[in-house]
């Protein structure tokens, strides 16, 4: 369970990131943060995790107080924060497997594990993992060699093998193709309903969003503007996270919205969602 | 051709703002901030172009003492070749010393690259470091051979002392840099996860360093063979040593065939180094 109260975040250059934000994420649900970029959503997950401190407010993870931990505190809860990055943050050089049991090093024993000795109750887990997001015939291959949706089911096994209490994804279907895509979406629900974990996902793609999360949350210029189930989540409020933007209303159809740009060659693989904002 | 007629004929139709961009023009920019480092550049290196005497008409006009030259070390002494004591186990002797030599300063090297890696160790340290490596590259396998020869003797050790001196400043360097060099974000990702520091260097750091880390080990090992002749020189040991001997008593046939190996032996080094990358990368 995900805590946040009251949370505001300055960056040194005295850009607010976060102004009062509060809500809390419950086990087992996934919860989709829309809004422009540049509005704080980034900001919010690295907050949960502690790699940028709080300015002010409280962040608690399973009741553990994030805001107010030491080095050392952190240190272990971080081996209990997933976390999937919108690029692959892997090795490609590195098989698959190797990859995701890099995933347990902070609860192997530093030394052995550096010279490659994992035991055998790690290395299970850490194949149990591959086998949830349907890579397991493939841990033997260097990550470099896996296609980009491929890649990114590595970094959430990564995420599922440290036998997390929590779940953060910052854009992880933003360089996927839509169908990539929806395959991911997919294996991070199904882990927050299988391990019963707390999912947060920063999401551009608002419509591949509301098919797969519980609930919405929707941050603009560092505040909390909407927060309710996806069915709630009106055009017109839509608008007011988004402002300037293309409505869902405006185009019926969404995915014909974005057609014509899909065939266009696009380095990163268009996603419906890109062309909303 | 219909296509490529309108973009050149009719291009014109564009924007002010992009007719007019400095980068629309063609012309070559000319500012002083530009000529003024160009100008120094060129001034230094005719200065030294003059005194270090470089001058190609002599290098022509004496052209043919140079093939005198050449011509007096042909042919080569195929018999010599054969030779145990002065070709054939030299030869083995060169390439153990450069064997040793690089395999040595890959083992000092190696930890010392980590603590001099800006992205690794805290500036104290690898500044300090970085000072002392350059003071070890200052000074030359030669110079270390002299030293080792007057600490542990004439011989094929004094020899490998002077190549690993010599190899552990450069190598340090590349290695350091090599790690320097590579993504960050997957020993970010590493800590995210809780990984101490040894992990993340074993996990992160080594794989995506390996392939640069390989080649400058070959690379040194190529030059370990050649700087085993300068060593060998001064007593340290293998082929430089027998040259020594026949250079001085004008046994040029001879020393036709010590460089024909030495050339092999270098040739050969760079085969190695290509197939062990092709394999690694």
């Amino acid at each position: 369970m995900i805590e946040i109260r009251n949370v505001r975040q300055v960056y040194p250059n005295g850009h607010e990131a976060l102004k009062d934000v509060s809500f809390s994420v419950a086990d087992g649900q996934m919860v989709a943060v829309i809004g422009r970029s540049g509005a704080g959503k980034s900001t919010l997950l690295r907050c949960i995790n502690g790699i940028t401190p709080v300015t002010s407010g409280q962040i608690a993870i399973n009741d553990v107080r994030m805001t107010e931990a030491g080095p050392r505190e952190l240190r272990m809860m971080r081996r209990r924060i997933g976390f999937v990055y919108q690029e692959f943050s892997g090795v490609g050089r590195s098989t698959a497997f190797r990859n995701v049991i890099s995933g347990r090093l902070g609860q192997m024993n530093p030394w052995a594990s550096a010279f490659g000795m994992f035991p055998k109750h790690d290395r299970e887990i850490a194949l149990a993992a591959l086998d949830r997001v349907q890579l397991l015939t493939k841990a033997a291959q260097r990550a470099d060699r896996l296609s980009g949706g491929e890649k990114q089911r590595v970094s959430i096994a990564r995420a599922l093998a440290q036998e997390p209490w929590v779940l953060l994804a910052d854009e992880p279907v933003a360089s996927l193709d839509p169908e990539l895509g929806h395959e991911v979406m997919g294996f991070l629900r199904k882990a927050a309903t299988e391990a019963g974990i707390p999912v947060l996902v920063n999401i551009h793609d608002v419509v591949m969003a509301k098919e797969f999360v519980d609930r919405m949350i929707g941050i603009a210029n560092g505040r909390v503007v909407f927060d309710g189930p996806p069915a709630a989540l009106t055009a017109d409020i839509q608008r007011l996270i988004y402002r300037r933007v293309l409505m869902e209303g405006e185009s019926a159809t969404p995915v014909a919205v974005s057609a014509p740009m899909l065939g266009m060659p696009h380095p990163r693989g268009a996603a419906v969602g890109d062309f909303l904002h | 051709m219909a296509i490529s007629s309108t973009s050149t004929k009719e291009a014109p139709n564009h924007p002010d703002a992009v007719r007019n961009h400095p980068l629309a023009s063609g012309r070559p920019g000319f500012s002083l901030g530009g000529f003024i480092p160009t100008a120094i550049t060129a001034l230094a290196i005719g200065w030294a172009l003059h005194g270090a005497e470089f001058n190609l008409g002599e290098l022509v006009h004496d052209a043919p003492n140079m093939w005198r030259f050449l011509a007096s070390l042909f042919p080569p002494d195929l018999h010599f070749f054969l030779d145990q004591d002065h070709v054939i186990q030299p030869t083995i002797s060169t390439i153990q010393l450069a064997v040793v030599g690089t395999s040595v300063a890959v083992v000092l090297a190696f930890p010392l690259s980590i603590l001099a890696a800006r992205n690794l160790a805290p500036p104290w340290l690898y500044q300090t470091l970085r000072s002392l490596l350059s003071i070890l590259r200052a000074i030359p396998e030669f110079i270390w051979a002299i030293m080792f020869v007057s600490a542990v003797g004439l011989g094929v050790f004094a020899g490998t002392l002077a190549l690993v001196a010599g190899s552990v400043g450069s190598l340090s360097k590349v290695f350091a840099e090599s790690i320097e060099a590579i993504d960050p974000r997957p020993v970010e990702a590493l800590e995210a996860v809780g990984a101490r520091q040894v992990q993340a260097v074993s996990f992160a750091v080594l794989p995506q360093a390996l392939p640069n880390l390989v080649s400058y080990i070959m690379l040194n090992f190529e030059h370990n063979i050649r700087a085993s002749f300068i060593v060998g020189f001064v007593g340290g040991g293998g082929l430089g040593f027998e040259v020594q001997t026949e250079t001085g008593i004008f046994k040029y046939h001879q020393f036709l065939d010590h460089l024909i190996i030495i050339i092999v032996l270098v040739v050969l080094a760079d085969r190695l180094s290509a197939l062990v990358r092709k394999r690694l990368v």
